[in-house]
């Protein structure tokens, strides 16, 4: 008989409270399971161990889909923002993004306020070393003291805790972050499950105390003229705006680092994990491009109430003395005071081939996985993962259909189709590039995209969904207005056009021909001809997206309609790839290990041709007919 | 999947008096339509604007008629047509079968006017594989389908090592390269504008993208239309007044009866076509109605069509009678083809043992001559050289230099053309680069479909390995 076990029984617990954590246990408890947060220390809930900031390009794109789902990220964003900026101003609307610099440590409490007050939701801490599997399927987890509790569903969160290594020169340490413990339990226990896990690399710039450094030395970066909160709740933004600073490095620093390489436990050898390479260590810059003459370093402000100073661009694996040199041969730093060292980490993931689309495991029935573990990179990244899994989980309990967007709905579907049909080589980031319907998938529409979604999952209120489904019937209105509205040449229309810095027109011409013109917004064309309704600007905003790029819209849409067609083609859960007539045995086993689940996943793994594909889908028809063709044997037998 | 309707040419070219042109798919009667005139309309209603609607027609029936260009309501052929309703077709959708003159040039002409009207060119074994998924063959059969669509690509990776399409892979891949080279640029320009601020160089893509990429895809498209002369064929007229011989002079050239040779002037009232080879070269041959003046409403159309044809032909044989002098008949035929490649055939010159000069006149020098008997057989090798050589050039000419493009590359190039050109506009309009995008990676996506290459490929390594990105 066991005692060391907690009475109460959790629909779901979820493992880490990072990023992906959160989301995870604050969207399932949110829609009614009984759900466990446990963390290593409760005083890291919701870190910000890298850049302490949330959006960026893409990954603002994401935050706006959690917003839009019901998760919590931007909403915290917004609350301990102190820098925001607009990226990609000066490129179409489609790749803006949002970025806010925040207040690390308001963050986290910010967070964990809000866990704690979620009902439904139980925030513990505890390490977690076990899982406990009943015929396949979860059923608990055990602590490092042997303690159990018992769950129906459990979301692995860990980061970079499983195997966590920290390296600085020559010295490693077993940690999950700089000074913190690391699971060497749990990852133990994955591999005897059967998961095969990988290696991969990540790393944090050195922070400095701000009082050393010579700002004047440092070009003050452009901050937003007026801050747009990034959650769609959010009405007013509160904590104080703080620019962050430009500077570079110079030869001076190559050539120390490159003398020096030697020391670097990424180039000595010492590590084996996959670093990211959009996210390079500065040993990796020097190697790989010698040649540039100088590389950008941004001091960003970690907090109000603190003195430190991330110093991005400087992050690197040296020994703490060469550390110190390096970051003193920028120019401005020449005394800076290093507070907390760069180092590397090196943990274990899950490559996520292993996954199914609801991030749930092939392996053991009622396990997802969210963030680093899944191989990705970033809060964004995790968070969006999260809260896909939290909501999932969430379904399995209560016998829902599994919640999967698909490529052309979000961001957050593209990455989790990429990870489950490509696996991660290295740290996974979402690019806007990596979404072929980009122009689609903006952050200013989001919330038309996804709220109803959200509200259907019990996520989002009613008075959210009201305000976006007028606004929707509003933006489609005001569309058929302006393509209804005829202008007709005057020296008044004329004189006005020509004033706005455009072509004045010679015969009657609709009025979104004259939107559609580079150089003219919705407020020009307003101004041509009013609208009767009170055109606000964020429909304004859509109106004018949609006219303007009707074209290329509709070209997407075409291609979204293709591509689901090819989505829409199942392959049934118990065909045999290794069976198929005619494909090479190189992809028959990537096919079986992979086991995508329709053929348009198919045609996103690499090296299937046109020609794999058709013979697949006749292969595919061929196995349907035959269990057509058993099933009405089995019928005639059984009569 | 299979929402579009596809076309392809079913038999075999050259082969058979009869080509079919086989349609297949939910539009393939509202296509059909759009060129299709029944025979029961009159003569004179050919020219309606208004097609009829086909679908009135009953499935498995032959009806007679004639296709008709729809964008001028010139006749191209007198058809039969059958229509095959689903999910009684071999494909079990709607299916039309165009049964035409099984000539080359005709046949590409029907299909080009079906797919501008909205037909989708058959990809390898793709009739096979609807019959299939849409239950018309049994499941038995499915390994054999799997060997069509295998053997069907197979195949045109075999003719891909071979110079002359070999070539054109090469050529598609470069450009492809290029392309994929710039929506690397730009998408490292939107991902990581800080790290590789001002990388787009707008100038250099748009010279490159107009001079390098978009002129090269424009030569590729001619050579399509130029090369049609080693695929197709060359297409030579016969022209003449009547019962000068064009008749003779044809089957003396494919060596067979075809035309009815009479001596009444006007027998051939229609045009006739054959396909024959010369020294190697294929040539399609079109005798045509005697080209003169007739109040006979059938001739008249006969004459019309002569006339259309010399349009589009590689190289007329003007053929003139040695034996009477000029009329005004001749000088008007002279007229008519005054601007084309000719060949000035002077015929029955074994009825002057002097072999006195025919006199015509000063602007008739340009056409190079030669004397023959179409009845007795002589001089025909001449005119065989000469046609070799006036329609081959003057330098030796080697098919494998030139990169030809077959139909369905020129129509994707085609579409390829109006992508790029978007995205140059895009450049000089000062577009947002997502949207150019848009249009370079539909660009490549086309490319990809005729080198067969995977489109999957990976844009952010592209980006990786070439601009310092990092925080």
């Amino acid at each position: 008989m066991q005692v060391n076990i907690y009475q109460k029984k959790y629909d779901i617990i979820v493992i880490g409270a990072g990023h992906a954590g959160c989301e995870a246990a604050l969207s399932s408890a949110r829609m009614g399971c009984s759900v466990l947060l446990v963390a290593i220390d409760l005083d890291k809930v919701a870190a910000m161990p890298c850049s302490p900031s949330i959006g960026g390009i893409a990954k603002g794109q994401l935050v706006k889909e959690i917003d839009a789902l019901g998760g919590e990220m931007a909403k915290i964003a917004d609350k301990t923002a102190i820098q925001y900026r607009t990226l990609n101003t000066k490129k179409g609307p489609a790749v803006h993004s949002s970025r806010t610099q925040n207040d690390k440590i308001r963050y986290h409490m910010a967070m964990k306020a809000v866990i704690e007050k979620q009902p439904n939701l139980d925030l513990k801490q505890a390490m977690i070393e076990r899982l406990v599997i009943e015929n396949g399927s979860i059923a608990g987890v055990e602590d490092c003291t042997g303690f159990g509790y018992q769950t129906r569903t459990v979301v692995l969160a860990t980061g970079t805790f499983l195997s966590g290594l920290v390296h600085i020169g020559f010295n490693s340490f077993r940690s999950g972050r700089a000074g913190e413990f690391a699971s060497y339990g749990l990852p133990e226990y994955l591999k005897q499950l059967g998961f095969q896990l990988g290696r991969l690399k990540t790393g944090t710039p050195p922070r400095l105390k701000k009082s050393s450094i010579d700002f004047s030395k440092f070009n003050k970066q452009d901050v937003g003229h007026t801050p747009a909160p990034i959650s769609f709740f959010t009405k007013k933004i509160n904590l104080p705006q703080i620019p962050s600073y430009i500077g570079y490095t110079n030869k001076k620093s190559h050539k120390l680092i490159k003398d020096n390489l030697k020391f670097s436990s990424l180039y000595s050898g010492i590590i084996k994990g996959i670093p990211a390479r959009y996210c390079p260590s500065f040993e990796d810059k020097i190697v790989r491009f010698p040649d540039k003459e100088r590389h950008q370093v941004i001091l960003e402000p970690e907090g109000l109430d603190t003195d430190e100073i991330y110093a991005s661009g400087l992050g690197n694996s040296l020994p703490m003395e060469i550390q110190i040199q390096f970051v003193r041969s920028v120019e401005g730093l020449e005394e800076a005071e290093i507070m907390r060292p760069a180092y590397a980490i090196e943990y274990d993931y899950i490559n996520p081939v292993q996954i199914k689309p609801a991030l749930e495991t092939k392996l053991i029935s009622g396990l997802f996985t969210a963030g680093q573990i899944n191989g990705t990179s970033g809060y964004e990244e995790a968070a969006a993962q999260g809260i896909w899994a939290g909501i999932n989980a969430a379904c399995k309990v209560q016998s829902r259909p599994a919640f999967i967007l698909d490529r052309s709905q979000a961001y957050m579907a593209v990455m989790i189709d990429d990870l489950i049909t490509k696996g991660a080589r290295e740290p996974y980031r979402m690019f806007t590039s990596r979404a072929e319907y980009r122009l689609m998938l903006r952050e200013d529409n989001a919330d038309l995209r996804l709220m109803e979604t959200g509200h259907s999952l019990g996520l989002i209120d009613n008075d959210a969904l009201k305000d976006v489904k007028e606004r929707q019937k509003m933006i489609t209105k005001e569309i058929n207005r302006i393509k209804g509205t005829i202008i007709k040449p005057s020296d008044k229309t004329n004189n006005y056009l020509l004033s706005c810095g455009t072509k004045p027109i010679n015969n009657g011409i609709y009025l979104d021909q004259i939107l559609k013109r580079s150089e003219i917004d919705y407020q020009t064309i307003d101004a041509l001809a009013k609208s009767p309704d009170d055109i606000n600007k964020k429909v304004a905003q859509q109106v004018e997206i949609e006219i303007k790029y009707e074209g290329y819209i509709k070209k997407q849409l075409r291609e979204i309609e293709k591509f689901k067609n090819l989505e829409r083609m199942k392959i049934p859960k118990d065909f045999d790839f290794t069976k198929v007539y005619g494909l090479s045995n190189e992809l028959k086993k990537k096919l079986s290990s992979i086991r995508p689940i329709s053929l348009g996943q198919t045609s996103r793994i690499e090296g299937i041709t046109p020609s794999a594909l058709s013979v697949l889908m006749v292969a595919i028809k061929a196995f349907n007919g035959r269990i057509q063709k058993y099933k009405i044997a089995a019928k005639i037998l059984d009569t | 999947m299979n929402d579009s309707t596809i076309a392809a040419v079913a038999t075999p070219v050259g082969a058979g008096g009869i080509g079919i042109i086989k349609i297949s798919g939910q539009n393939s009667l509202p296509i059909a339509s759009r060129i299709f005139r029944g025979s029961h309309s009159s003569i004179s209603n050919l020219e309606d604007k208004d097609s009829i609607d086909i679908s009135s027609f009953k499935s498995h029936h032959l009806y007679h008629g004639y296709i008709v260009d729809p964008e001028n309501s010139r006749v191209v052929d007198e058809v039969l047509l059958a229509v095959m309703l689903a999910p009684h077709s071999y494909t079990r959708e709607d299916v039309v079968e165009i049964q035409a003159h099984s000539g080359p040039v005709v046949l590409r002409f029907i299909l080009d006017l079906v797919l501008k009207c909205g037909a989708t060119i058959a990809g390898p074994g793709e009739f096979t594989k609807r019959a299939y998924i849409n239950g018309r063959i049994d499941l038995t059969q499915a390994e054999a389908v799997i060997d069509i669509i295998n053997a069907r690509t197979n195949k045109s990776l075999e003719i891909a090592t071979t110079l002359i399409k070999g070539e054109l892979q090469l050529c598609i891949e470069r450009i492809s390269d290029y392309l994929f080279n710039f929506l690397a640029e730009i998408n490292a320009a939107i991902d990581f504008p800080e790290d590789v601020e001002e990388i787009i160089n707008v100038d250099r893509i748009t010279r490159v993208l107009q001079n390098n990429i978009i002129n090269t895809i424009k030569e590729l498209i001619g050579q399509y239309d130029n090369g049609h002369i080693l695929r197709d064929g060359i297409k030579l007229v016969i022209v003449g007044k009547p019962n000068v011989g064009k008749s003779s002079l044809m089957n003396c050239l494919i060596k067979k009866e075809r035309s009815i040779v009479t001596a009444v002037p006007g027998t051939t009232r229609d045009l006739i076509e054959e396909s024959f080879s010369l020294r190697g070269m294929p040539i399609i041959i079109a005798d045509t109605a005697g080209l003169h003046d007739t109040d006979d409403p059938v001739e008249v159309i006969g004459i019309n069509k002569a006339k259309d044809y010399i349009d589009c032909s590689d190289l007329i044989l003007f053929i003139i009678d040695a034996g009477s002098i000029l009329t005004h008949e001749d000088h008007e035929i002279f007229k008519i083809i005054n601007t084309k490649n000719s060949i000035l055939v002077i015929n029955k010159s074994d009825l002057f043992s002097d072999r006195h000069e025919v006199n015509t006149p000063d602007s008739w020098e340009k056409m190079p001559r030669v004397e023959i008997s179409a009845l007795y057989n002589m001089g025909l090798d001449g005119l065989k050289d000469l046609i070799v050589r006036i329609s081959l050039g003057e330098n030796s000419f080697d098919p494998r230099a030139v990169i030809i493009p077959g139909l369905r590359h020129k129509l994707i190039l085609d579409q390829c053309l109006i992508s790029l050109c978007l995205a140059v506009d895009g450049f000089n309009s000062g577009s947002p680069l997502e949207l150019i995008a848009i249009d370079i990676q539909e660009a490549i996506a086309l490319l990809g479909e005729i080198t067969g290459r995977s489109a999957n490929n990976d844009v952010i390594d592209q980006i990786f390995s070439r601009f310092c990105i990092g925080k």
